[in-house]
């Protein structure tokens, strides 16, 4: 737990010396910020809204058979509140180590918040965390993207990295306790592949 | 190298299954099928350029020589083989050939297993990416094969119980069970169908997933019983592209299809 507090800090120290180019980046920055807080003492955030909707969540058997865009999704609107079956919280957290396997940060924070809003096993879901902080720069932000970005040529290497820093933080927040997306976040998030730098299955792992 | 891994792995299938007699009652293999594979097996062991090559090249010796000590072990042995070993012990193999942990373990198992060495198994375990590695992310294809080599070694293919501590067990147990979800998303048939045989010999955290992935593993399958290591091979299959070509075929579905026998093996010796 302090670990994941100490990663929101620095995040947070991250974004407060930011200085956004763009307004994307600046509405990033306000939600990193404000999901970075609540990670941080794991109260609700004053933001937070209504933006969830999924109040199931399938079976374990099609959660691992869903694609990565689907599932994100599912993790943007999950809003349930049953315990779902022990399998199904299981399949979560295996498919977050699955994931981090793939070097897919932003399908692993998905699901870290998944598992986090499930109470799924912490013994399981422990190294997909570790796996999370170990993609923190020392600056604060998420995400080991340079050589992919190389690869792609992209010359904004800002926004991507807000991207992730903003999907972690809010994986944070549910771990925290903190409950729910701003509701402003659900349009700002890129859908899912639109900021996917580490393409699934790309280290054949 | 293909054909002597497929020669070694056929030899395994049919040592596991003359060991299980109620287990060829139950899939219906006669004594007919098993005396033709033994044929096969040894037709193609003693053939003078295959049984030469151990001593012309001892460093290379052992993919060689695993079909004769997994036949060794069913009672059946042959001089010329016998000298080899004989021979290779003299000039210091497999000791002096450099190898990677798991592989050690694996010369090591089938030597003991064939009665030609008396070896305690643990320290070569310890060697093991199963037994080093400290987390659950940081598994690539080559990392889980070795997992899975070192349990079905360990365990004697499933005929004995894996000799480890509590929690090592437990750690290969959820080792495991990680490895299942992961390999039944990615559709990677083969490694899911070694994960699944594992799963079965060491146990399961999960045995509900387990039980699932068992379906897919099932589901996965040809009509006439084979299933290819991957899914895009699958797909090719039932494109039929492939399936006019009959080394093709072999290819993609001769391993993941003797792994799925182990598997079948090991579920109904649980069961009964």
């Amino acid at each position: 737990v302090n670990s994941c507090v100490e990663a929101a800090r620095a995040a947070r120290r991250w974004l407060l010396d930011l200085e956004p180019a763009t307004s994307e980046q600046a509405e990033y920055r306000a939600l990193g910020l404000s999901l970075a807080e609540s990670a941080i003492d794991g109260e609700p955030n004053a933001v937070q809204g209504d933006f969830a909707s999924t109040l199931h969540l399938p079976e374990a058997a099609e959660l691992v058979a869903m694609d990565r865009a689907s599932l994100i999704e599912l993790g943007r609107s999950y809003a349930g509140s049953d315990a779902p079956p022990a399998d199904t919280r299981a399949a979560l957290s295996y498919l977050a180590l699955s994931y981090a396997r793939s070097d897919d940060l932003q399908a692993v924070a998905g699901l870290l918040r998944l598992c986090a809003d499930v109470g799924a096993s912490e013994r399981i879901t422990a190294d997909a965390w570790r796996y999370v902080l170990d993609q923190q720069q020392l600056d604060g932000s998420f995400g080991l993207l340079s050589a992919e970005l190389v690869i792609l040529e992209r010359t904004d290497v800002l926004t991507p990295r807000l991207a992730m820093t903003v999907e972690v933080l809010w994986a944070l927040a549910a771990k925290s306790g903190a409950g729910r997306l701003p509701s402003a976040a659900g349009a700002l998030i890129p859908a899912p592949g639109a900021s996917q730098i580490n393409v699934d299955g790309g280290p054949d792992m | 190298m293909e054909g002597l891994q497929a020669l070694a792995e056929l030899s395994i299938a049919y040592s596991r299954l003359t060991a299980s007699p109620n287990v060829c009652e139950l899939l219906g293999v006669g004594t007919a099928l098993l005396d033709r594979w033994h044929d096969h097996l040894v037709q193609e062991i003693t053939r003078p350029s295959m049984a030469e090559l151990p001593r012309k090249r001892p460093v290379q010796a052992f993919p060689y020589l695993l079909p004769y000590l997994v036949l060794r072990r069913t009672g059946w042995t042959e001089p010329f083989y016998e000298q080899t070993l004989d021979l290779l012990r003299g000039w210091g193999f497999p000791e002096a050939q450099e190898m990677v942990p798991y592989r050690e373990l694996d010369v090591a198992y089938f030597l003991a297993a064939a009665g030609r060495a008396d070896h305690d198994l643990t320290p070569f375990y310890r060697r093991t990416f199963l037994s080093r590695a400290k987390g659950l992310v940081h598994v690539d294809h080559e990392s889980a094969y070795s997992i899975t080599h070192t349990i079905l070694y360990l365990s004697d293919f499933g005929a004995r119980p894996v000799p480890l501590t509590d929690s090592e067990l437990d750690r290969a147990r959820v080792m495991v069970a990680c490895l299942v979800v992961h390999y039944w998303r990615t559709k990677h048939w083969d490694l899911l169908g070694e994960m699944l045989l594992c799963a079965a010999i060491v146990g399961s955290p999960e045995p509900a997933l387990s039980s699932l992935a068992l379906s897919v593993f099932h589901d996965a399958h040809d009509r006439d019983g084979s299933v290819a290591g991957r899914a895009e091979a699958e797909t090719e299959i039932a494109a039929s592209r492939l399936r006019q070509d009959a080394e093709a075929m072999f290819t993609a579905c001769y391993h993941t299809t003797l792994v799925s026998l182990l598997l079948a093996i090991q579920l109904l010796q649980e069961g009964g």
